[in-house]
């Protein structure tokens, strides 16, 4: 089927059309073609004047040089034997004119014929030469180069031919015997078949019923006129032969009055109607009586178009009573002279009507005339419908009622008949709806009554009529509806129409204009069609709708278009309908849209995207491990700028005030790489790994969607790439309906992205077929109420991700000598160890390395440990700790740089000189990398080597002694070393007292298994070197000079701390007792620093070691302190005897001086500094309470003599009472009566607590024997 | 004889819908609804019904005398001089083939609009009386419904009372 465009189709004046058939000629463009038709359609009215008389009395433009010829171009054929039937009867319905539109040289006459040929009933043919200005003198043959001149001439030449044709074509009317259609066509005429006219007037208010109490009125006032007129005619003539012969007359009026309305003479048209009318009328023939009043109308609307006076028939004027304008008041208000006048009064009109015979046509409202003769004519066709052959074919019936409409819906905007009105009608154009034309005029016909009439058509059984009538019929009915501002109404009629297309099964061919239709019923039903790149679904649209109508009505448009080809409507429409309607569609409804539609559409090439932007939810990378890795990190290096690098070394070094002290922390190059979030971590990569990519995809819909492709965007495929392995190879992926499917992927590697980091938000899919669409990865809706046009619907999300280049790797081959890294030592040796190592890449080299370690004992440290601790227990820990980090391991030839494939060894000292006990191993760490290509940053990586240590031990000292020293020893051991040193001591030095050394006497023990010869050094004193056998002790005596307390100042200096940043360290210790620590430890300090302990083994001299005192020295009580000072004293006590050797009996006189010290009391410098101190002497100086005691030893037994005995007699008192400040001296006289050695010394005491308390002795006593 | 019965918005959005059918047990009949196209075709009818009913809304009622019950259109005025309830109720404002639809108009200007079908092919019959004051009880209920806070207007109604309630006077007004 072909479908014409939809203007011109129902005009009231239809009938003085002439068809025109424009056909092309040659090879034109549609677009060209189309132009040029339009051109030629600009003359489509021509008037007689200007057309060239011809030969023929019947229609010679002379005639009646008013009249007008009208031309309908088409440039549609229209299937001619199907309206075959209608010839007869409509004659205009025929197409007369064949144009040829000509665009190359072709021979015009060859042309013609061909034209003649193809188009055989047609009786006028005419060629137009678009390009040619001249050629054959041929009538019909014309030339209007690029169709702009004179082609008004052209069509009043056309015209002309067309009139000789149809005079030549109506002589061979002239004597035939006119058959109405249904005795042509048979059985397949469609009869008209009216439903509901039977029980119309049972419908309650109805206009149908309002209309069949109107026609019901009119056939009493017609049938009283019949009667008359019959009554005449029955008495001149014969009934049958008579009948027959009018029949034939009347029936050859009105076909005349067909021809003549078409060639313009529109004056006889009307006398040969009327005729016809009256014959008619008089034997019945009411189908031909129809037709001819309609022509009558017709005949009356066209005159009034020319603007010329004519006269309503009396004929007519009785058939159909109308009111004349004159004498009426109520003009103003048409709807209700039509609506009851007539009605009211059938009677009273009737014989106002008799009694007019002729009636002007100014004096008759002329619209309300019209439609009285069309429903007259509706009434006439009605009644034929019992006759068996002269019965109103459906098409005739129907397209009277349209045209009727159309005619009403003119007047829509005016209130009176004006040539504008006319022009439309003649022209066949319907008003727009107008909204604001409400109430303020009061058209002729109102809406209701335009409705009502309207609806006449679906008492119509519509279903049965030829699908191009059906789409005629819906399309005017549409526009109709449209003019009237039934919005609703037109998109309901536009449905139905959608569904007769439907149903038709014939296969269509469709014209351009048709689709406008789709969009105009989706438009009219609150569908958007064109909306589809910004779909949102319906919940998200803020007014409601009757989302059902909108459902079905894409649905129906959808078959439609597909039925019909439209792939381009079908695609948009099925992609709207998933889109937004979704949830309105059940699964078999989806299924079937994806199945017929969809999928088709989608091969066709016509749906180029896929409906849901929900596509993607999640992307994850993971990397695959394929490889062992020894450092963290599964061997991607730590990233740092080296710009930053620069700066950040400095403060790394320098201690967070904030920061706890972390000695195992390692001083990183920056502290970029503390930074990196395990998140972050998760999608770093190395250049050449592999990976997976795993994308979360939801389908949405009730049917299955196939993933055929998955591909990267190409901004990322750059850097990688999607690899193949099993699963990937398992295309295409099935989501199945509304669920969410996790697909994973090999990922490639491929190249850096260097210290940027790429950002991946979207992946390409390759959805049901369609090819490769970008989808950002959605993890949500946006859900915000105010929804603003350029928002999205949904919430993006992004990865990032960093590939770094490919790196080089450290790998550890083998220590020396060594099998698993695990090695003994001795306790205070040291020993070096040779690591070899490999740079395992082909193409990086290593441009950075930085050796560290820890060993087992900072590991297992608290970080708080140094809490509640004193303070020298503090400094001991801190320093142990600072040796084992600074020299407990050293690098002895670190290399800088590694070339690719590089074998280096690196030798290393271990230090087990100051190791604690518990020292088991360490770990060495090695921090290397490279420089990225653009020198912007550096990568680095970690190796960890873990050493075992087993140590054993070998020289330790468990017991340390201090002993005063009070007198020489005896010169003959002089081989004895310490003997020999302060026998040296004694010749250098002048004032050597004995009393200026102390004895410390050292246990050595050798725990090891063999011997080991150790040598003892303290200060310039060195010992001789002792062998000592395994688990064994030997005491080891060394001299040391006494300190003297005014030179050490122990007591003022603080305890060192060997890391600042502590705060609030407080031992809780008052002064005094800080003091004493302060000494303690100094003291200790001292000792330590001088002394000295080297050792090697016996059998093996090469092994030797040192000891590390500190490690064994307990902390020195306050006797260990108080002997290592040289005494401080407020008074010096001298005493002399007079003899050394005495006899028994013999008398000995002692002098006992004491003499005040000036250094006590004078010296300012020892005053403030230990004023405490001094104080208390001071105190004692000053008071009386001193006293002085003469002690006698015994030496023999060191004993002291009591005073009184048996052995030595005194004269004196032993004690007395002395002044601090004064110098005392005493005399006193001894006796011996026994032998013995014996010596004899002084002391002062203070009393305190009831106890004789000695404050300061006399350090030297004096010897005496007894003979 | 079924019916097709719903409320429309303003916006011909649908608040409330419902099919009403003969009872069973009846005189021996069977639950008769519409057939399957109608009942595809009876929104659309609707839907394009609701022009003319807009068309005779805002008509001005100029044969006030023959009473909203004997005018087929333009009969709706909203006047204090007539009985209120009386001109919402718009009688018979269009047919389809053999379907009548009827059509009342609330004060809000929802519209309740009614398809009457038929079982046999005759033309449909319309009991004004008894459709109107379906209509104004519905039209009671309706405002019931308004009342409650959480409805909001325009919204479906979606309340089980609701529908029940209407459909029990369906079959005291319409089916009986």
């Amino acid at each position: 089927m072909v479908m014409e465009p939809a203007d011109n189709h129902s005009s009231f004046v239809e009938p003085s059309r002439i068809r025109v058939l424009v056909v092309p000629v040659g090879k034109w463009r549609r677009k060209e073609f189309v132009d040029a038709v339009n051109r030629l359609k600009q003359y489509s009215e021509i008037r007689l004047l200007d057309i060239t008389p011809i030969d023929s009395s019947l229609f010679t433009p002379q005639g009646f040089p008013q009249g007008r010829l009208f031309f309908k171009f088409l440039t549609v054929g229209i299937n001619d034997s199907m309206d075959l039937f209608l010839y007869d009867f409509e004659p205009f319905r025929k197409t007369f004119v064949v144009i040829g539109l000509v665009n190359d040289d072709s021979d015009a006459q060859h042309n013609i014929k061909i034209l003649k040929e193809k188009y055989a009933t047609v009786i006028s043919h005419n060629m137009i030469y678009t390009t040619k200005t001249k050629g054959s003198g041929c009538s019909n043959v014309f030339y209007s180069p690029g169709m702009i001149e004179g082609l008004e001439t052209i069509a009043c030449d056309i015209g002309k031919n067309f009139l000789l044709a149809l005079n030549h074509y109506y002589s061979s009317y002239k004597h035939m015997t006119l058959r109405s259609p249904g005795a042509i066509g048979g059985n397949s005429v469609l009869k008209t078949s009216l439903t509901v006219r039977a029980s119309a007037s049972t419908i309650s208010f109805s206009a149908g019923n309002v209309a069949s109490k109107r026609l019901s009125s009119m056939e009493v006032t017609t049938n009283n006129i019949k009667r008359s007129a019959s009554l005449k005619i029955s008495k001149t003539l014969t009934p049958s032969e008579n009948r027959n012969q009018q029949r034939s007359q009347g029936r050859q009026l009105k076909i005349l009055g067909n021809f003549q309305l078409l060639s313009g003479r529109y004056k006889d048209a009307l006398q040969s109607f009327t005729e016809a009318v009256a014959s008619l009328h008089k034997i019945k023939d009411y189908l031909w009586l129809g037709s001819a009043l309609d022509g009558v109308a017709i005949c009356f609307l066209m005159l009034s178009y020319l603007n010329m006076p004519f006269q309503i028939p009396q004929i007519v004027n009785v058939l159909c009573p109308t009111q004349t304008i004159n004498g009426t008041t109520d003009m103003s208000s048409p709807r209700n002279s039509v609506n009851f006048t007539p009605l009211g009064s059938p009677r009273a009109s009737s014989s106002s009507a008799v009694s007019m015979a002729v009636v002007d046509a100014q004096n008759v409202n002329l619209p309300l005339l019209v439609k009285a003769i069309s429903e007259k004519v509706l009434y006439y066709y009605e009644m034929t419908l019992s006759d068996i052959t002269d019965y109103a074919p459906q098409v005739v019936y129907s397209e009277l009622l349209l045209k009727t409409l159309t005619f009403m819906v003119s007047f829509s905007n005016n209130t009176e008949l004006s040539p504008d009105v006319l022009k439309s009608i003649t022209e066949g154009k319907l008003p727009l709806h107008d909204k604001e034309r409400h109430a303020s005029i009061e058209p002729f016909f109102s809406k209701p009554e335009i409705y009502y009439f309207a609806n006449k058509i679906f008492e119509l059984q519509l279903k049965e009529m030829s699908i191009e009538s059906q789409t005629r019929i819906y399309i005017v009915l549409a526009e109709i509806y449209g003019s009237l501002g039934f919005m609703r109404k037109k998109s309901f009629v536009l449905r139905l129409l959608m569904v007769a297309l439907m149903s038709n099964s014939s296969q269509m061919c469709w014209n351009l204009d048709y689709k406008s239709l789709f969009s105009e019923i989706l438009i009219l039903y609150g569908v958007d069609p064109y909306c589809s790149s910004n779909v949102l679904p319906f919940s998200n649209s803020t007014k409601p709708t009757w989302l059902i109508l909108q459902k079905r009505c894409l649905q129906l448009c959808l078959t439609v278009a597909n039925k019909v080809g439209d792939n381009e409507s079908a695609a948009r429409f099925a992609v709207l309908l998933i889109k937004k309607y979704t949830h309105l569609l059940n699964r078999s409804e989806q299924q079937s849209l994806f199945e017929d539609f969809l999928k088709p559409l989608v091969e066709g090439g016509h749906i180029k995207e896929y409906m849901d932007p929900f596509m993607l939810r999640e992307i994850k990378l993971i990397r695959l491990e394929n490889g062992t890795y020894s450092a963290e990190n599964d061997g991607i290096p730590v990233e740092s700028k080296l710009t930053q690098s620069d700066k950040s070394n400095a403060p790394a070094s320098q201690i967070d005030t904030h920061e706890v002290f972390n000695p195992f922390k390692e001083v990183k190059p920056t502290k970029d790489s503390d930074q990196a979030t395990p998140n972050e971590m998760r999608n770093i990569f190395l250049e050449k790994d592999k990976g997976v990519i795993t994308c979360v995809v939801q389908n949405p819909f009730k049917f299955e969607i196939s993933i055929d492709e998955v591909q990267f965007n190409s901004s990322t495929l750059k850097f990688c790439a999607l690899g193949k392995n099993n699963i990937s190879a398992k295309t295409p992926f099935i989501v199945s309906p509304e669920s969410i499917r996790m697909i994973n992927l090999p990922m490639e590697i491929r190249s850096s992205t260097n210290h940027k980091w790429h950002t991946l938000s979207s992946l390409k899919f390759s959805v049901i077929g369609l090819p490769l669409q970008e989808f950002k990865i959605v993890p949500s809706e946006n859900k915000s109420q105010n929804l603003q046009q350029d928002h999205k619907r949904y919430n993006t999300e992004k990865i990032e991700m960093k590939i770094l280049p490919d790196q080089p790797e450290l790998q550890f081959i083998q220590t020396k000598n060594m099998p698993d890294n695990s090695f003994m030592i001795m306790h205070g040796t040291k020993k070096r160890l040779f690591i070899t190592f490999r740079n395992k890449s082909l193409s990086c080299s290593i441009d950075y390395l930085h050796f560290s370690h820890t060993t087992n004992v900072e590991k297992s440290m608290k970080p708080n440990y140094w809490k509640k601790l004193p303070l020298d227990d503090i400094y001991a820990m801190d320093k142990q700790l600072e040796w084992l980090k600074n020299s407990s391991v050293k690098i002895i030839n670190a290399p800088s740089k590694i070339i690719p494939n590089e074998t280096v060894t690196v030798e290393l000292e271990v230090d087990a000189v100051s190791v604690p006990f518990q020292y088991n191993g360490f770990d060495l760490w090695i921090d290397y990398g490279m420089i990225s290509g653009d020198k912007q940053c550096i990568y680095l990586k970690k190796l960890l080597l873990p050493f075992k240590v087993t140590l054993k031990r070998s020289i330790e000292i468990p017991n340390v002694e201090l002993v005063p020293l009070n007198e020489l020893p005896a010169p003959s051991v002089k081989s004895v070393d310490w003997i020999n040193y302060i026998m040296e001591q004694r010749r250098m030095d002048k004032a050597f007292k004995v009393q200026d050394f102390i004895l410390l006497l050292v246990d050595v023990r050798n725990s090891w298994l063999q011997g080991i010869i150790a040598e003892m050094e303290y200060g310039d004193f060195k010992g001789k070197s002792h062998l000592i056998e395994g688990s064994h002790t030997t005491r080891v005596i060394i001299p040391i000079k006494k300190l003297h307390p005014n030179e050490t100042q122990f007591k003022n200096k603080p305890i060192p701390r060997l890391f600042q940043g502590r705060q609030y360290l407080s031992s809780g210790l008052n002064v005094e007792q800080e003091n004493e620590m302060r000494e303690k430890f100094w003291s200790r300090e001292h000792v330590l620093s001088h002394l000295i302990c080297n050792w090697k083994l016996s059998a093996d001299t090469c092994i030797n070691g040192t000891v590390d005192f500190s490690q064994f020295l307990d902390k020195f009580d306050s006797r260990m302190v108080a002997v290592l000072y040289h005494p401080t004293s407020f008074c010096r006590i001298s005493v002399v005897i007079d003899k050394n050797k005495v006899a028994v009996g013999e008398q000995i006189e002692a002098k006992i001086s004491v003499t005040p010290t000036t250094a006590a009391t004078l010296d300012p410098h020892s005053r403030t500094k230990t004023k405490a101190k001094k104080n208390n002497v001071m105190k004692k100086a000053n008071s009386n309470d001193l006293t002085m005691n003469i002690i006698i030893f015994d030496r023999s037994a060191s004993k002291v003599l009591s005073k009184s005995n048996r052995r030595i007699l005194y004269n004196g008192t032993l004690t007395q009472h002395i002044s601090a400040s004064e110098h005392t001296q005493a005399n006193i006289e001894l006796l011996p009566i026994e032998k013995g050695n014996y010596e004899i010394t002084a002391c002062i005491s203070e009393p305190r607590d009831d106890e004789l308390t000695i404050v300061q002795s006399q350090f030297e006593p004096v010897p005496f024997i007894v003979t | 004889m079924p019916q097709y019965f719903a409320i429309l918005g303003k916006s011909d959005n649908p608040v409330y819908e419902a099919e009403f059918t003969t009872q069973q047990g009846q005189q021996g009949q069977l639950q008769k609804g519409f057939p399957q196209h109608l009942k595809e075709l009876n929104p659309f009818i609707m839907h394009a019904s609701l022009d003319i009913i807009e068309d005779l809304q805002w008509k001005l009622n100029s044969n006030v005398q023959h009473g909203t019950n004997n005018s087929g259109f333009g009969s709706f005025l909203r006047s204090k001089n007539v009985n209120v309830t009386d001109n919402c109720y718009l009688g018979k404002v269009d047919h389809f083939y053999g379907l009548a639809i009827t059509a009342y108009l609330t004060f809000s200007g929802m519209k309740f609009v009614m398809i009457h079908g038929n079982l046999d092919k005759n033309s449909t019959q319309v009991d004004d009386n008894a459709v109107k004051s379906f209509y104004q009880e519905v039209h009671e209920l309706y405002i019931k419904t308004l009342m409650n806070p959480f409805y909001k207007i325009n919204d479906p109604i979606t309340s089980a009372a609701f529908d029940t309630r209407v459909r029990s006077l369906a079959r005291k007004y319409l089916n009986k």
